[in-house]
């Protein structure tokens, strides 16, 4: 244990003096500040509307200016914090959940059972992400899965992009098992009698885990780039709800006259995706240099 | 021998090239030329399969894709079922035998398994029915008309990517660690940064309205409109059209080749093999022309399969917001029709392309570097 732990505190020692990366990591953790703290923290309620300050330019009572239907844009956006980074670290993780156990296990136990394992995964990998993206979510959004009136108007687009992300994760990951099943002190907990559960939980898992991180950190912003795709389509959150996507696509149309509209929405898009980006070059830096992403 | 691979290497590119050129100058690509560059192309395909002795890999690979697609056409035939709404539900509900006759027309009544059978014959035999929302359309005369644009647009936008991202890549790296080299990644990461529908209106705005310096001297757009410089910000006419899409759809993908580029030409910078050149007294310029930038195309090359995927999806986007006459309209609108036909021809045709794209791209990778192990 005492030889892992070294080798994480050397990681996070390469990511602390990697100031950009830091940087990056605060103004993640602030996005998210402000996702969490949402009903408390923004000035008005997201769908309030003001009838009498319609598309007002940004001024002292409406920082970053109101819409065509007079909401508070600054209300908006932090609301669509809350929403696009949902999307984003949901997706993800679900996706990495699935795809973690499916490449684990066909890794693992190859043979006969990694061949029809991958061969679905070629499959998958096959099919257009956005067809199946549009199918499933316009499936899913018929069905009423949940209560809180936020996640029903997010299932479709969860469930789509989960479904959409678990395969290159999959891949990643029984490549990475392939590699560290041959090492020697697998061979030797083996000997020792672990179970398979035990040996993959405990022993490949912590020797895996730097190349995941990464593969997570990079996944985020493609998921929040996906959900403001399908925003833009129309298949997006069901309004009054907002994320970046959904603002940005609404300002697109008004740009010439209120280019605040797309102006903000598009930054904070902008910065978190970039944020989220540099991040994750920093800790491949860190914690795996030999990646190739 | 030794003489047709590269006679057919550079045919097909040259027949690539007077497409293009064609396409640009003429607006129009006789269909001789194109019949004979993908004759040229597959010809040259299957002389590199035979020549690296992958003959049997290449006949499997192509077996198992059609049991792939047989696998896709299957799921997309059952999701589609499970969708609510039938095609033919309209706002006001029609007599109940209208409906019945039109379902009847189309087979629509049949069992389920019948149904399945049908469509699945009618693919195997290229029939892929009608349309049932553009009446009277052939869903293959649907994809004849628009399909070409939607390529053509992405293929530019490949190309463009190409151009762009290598040799950012390539100077960021023969530059590491400087200002170059930062400024370089800097214009990558924005570009991975900033989505399509971001960049689209930007774009317009400033090309095809001279905004914002129209805002700080009035009279600049007339200025612009009399000099006939401003670029078109929708539609398909001409190769000024082209403009804008293309560059829109190239951005995210040139930054994804520079970035790759980049670690890939530095891993390579410190291989023995360069150290030798280096050695052997060879200009910089030579050694990183002829020794590191062949070897470190490799993985860039690998990464042009997902990135056909890419730019097929990206490409939605940027032809609905720029109005270009392509398929993606066709895709979104048939999901919300519930156009079975056109849902499922569309979905078999992006998946052709992209095991296609990703089966060249493997057989590429074994022709660059015959010590990979492609099967």
């Amino acid at each position: 244990m005492k030889q892992e732990d070294s080798w994480w505190l050397q990681g996070f020692q390469k990511l602390k003096n990697n100031r950009l990366a830091l940087i990056c990591l605060y103004f993640i953790i602030f996005i998210c500040f402000l996702a969490l703290t949402a009903k408390w923290i923004s000035p008005y309620p997201f769908d309030e509307q003001h009838i009498d300050d319609l598309l007002k330019s940004p001024n002292t009572t409406y920082w970053f200016g109101t819409d065509k239907l007079g909401r508070d844009l600054l209300s908006r956006i932090i609301y669509g914090a809350r929403m696009s980074m949902a999307v984003g670290i949901i997706t993800a993780v679900i996706s990495l959940l699935i795809g973690a156990v499916y490449g684990a296990v066909s890794g693992w136990f190859g043979g006969w059972t990694d061949s029809i394992m991958m061969r679905v995964v070629d499959i998958a990998y096959s099919i257009p992400s956005l067809v199946i993206m549009i199918l499933v979510k316009v499936v899913f959004d018929s069905m009423d899965l949940f209560d809180n009136p936020e996640l029903k108007a997010l299932s479709g687009t969860l469930i789509a992009l989960s479904i959409v992300g678990w395969v290159s994760l999959a891949r990643l990951v029984r490549g990475q098992v392939l590699q560290v099943k041959e090492m020697a002190y697998i061979e030797a907990g083996r000997a020792l009698g672990f179970g398979h559960i035990q040996l993959l939980w405990r022993h490949v898992l912590p020797n895996i885990l730097g190349p995941i991180i990464v593969m997570l950190t990079f996944r985020i912003p493609a998921n929040i780039l996906f959900e403001s795709f399908l925003s833009f389509i129309g298949l997006g959150l069901q309004p009054p709800f907002s994320s970046w996507g959904v603002l940005a696509s609404d300002g697109a149309d008004l740009l010439e006259s209120f280019p605040h509209l797309i102006l903000f929405p598009g930054a904070a898009l902008f910065f978190t995706m970039m944020a989220f980006q540099l991040l994750g070059d920093g800790l491949r830096d860190a914690f795996d240099p030999k990646m190739k992403l | 021998m030794k003489v047709v691979g590269p006679v057919l290497f550079w045919s097909t590119a040259l027949l690539a090239l007077a497409m293009i050129l064609s396409d640009l100058f003429f607006m129009y690509v006789p269909s001789i030329l194109v019949t004979l560059f993908w004759t040229v192309f597959l010809v040259a395909i299957l002389y590199g399969v035979v020549r690296q002795n992958l003959l049997s890999y290449f006949v499997r690979r192509l077996v198992s894709s059609l049991f792939v697609i047989a696998v896709i056409a299957t799921m997309t035939f059952f999701m589609l079922r499970l969708l609510p709404g039938g095609p033919f539900d309209e706002e006001k509900a029609l007599p109940d035998h209208v409906k019945a006759n039109i379902e009847k027309k189309y087979g629509l009544n049949k069992p389920l398994l019948n149904q399945y059978w049908d469509h699945m014959s009618g693919i195997a035999t290229g029939h892929l029915g009608y349309s049932y929302k553009y009446e009277g359309r052939e869903v293959s005369s649907i994809i004849k008309d628009a399909f070409p644009v939607s390529f053509k647009l992405g293929f530019y936008a490949l190309v463009l990517s190409f151009l762009i991202g290598v040799p950012l890549g390539l100077v960021a790296a023969a530059h590491h660690g400087t200002r170059i080299d930062a400024a370089a990644m800097v214009a990558a990461i924005s570009g991975i940064s900033l989505p399509s529908f971001l960049m689209a209106p930007i774009l317009i705005y400033i090309f095809s309205f001279g905004w914002p310096i129209n805002k700080l001297f009035p009279g600049f757009y007339e200025w612009m409109l009399h000099y006939d410089i401003l670029l078109p910000a929708a539609l398909w006419h001409s190769p000024r059209h082209y403009i804008l899409p293309v560059v829109t759809l190239g951005v995210r993908p040139a930054a994804f080749i520079a970035r790759l580029t980049r670690t890939s030409v530095l891993d390579v910078i410190h291989s023995d093999f360069v150290r030798t050149a280096h050695s052997k007294g060879l200009s910089e310029k030579v050694v990183l022309y002829h020794h590191v930038l062949r070897n470190s195309l490799v993985p860039v090359l690998t990464y042009a399969g997902p990135l056909v995927a890419g730019i097929l999806s990206g490409s939605f986007i940027v032809e609905i917001i720029f109005a270009i006459p392509g398929i993606a309209k066709y895709f979104v609108q048939s999901v919300f029709n519930r156009d079975y036909p056109l849902i499922m021809a569309l979905t078999l045709l992006f998946s052709v392309m992209l095991i296609f794209a990703n089966l060249v791209v493997d057989l590429l990778y074994k022709v660059v570097d015959p010590r990979i192990d492609v099967s």
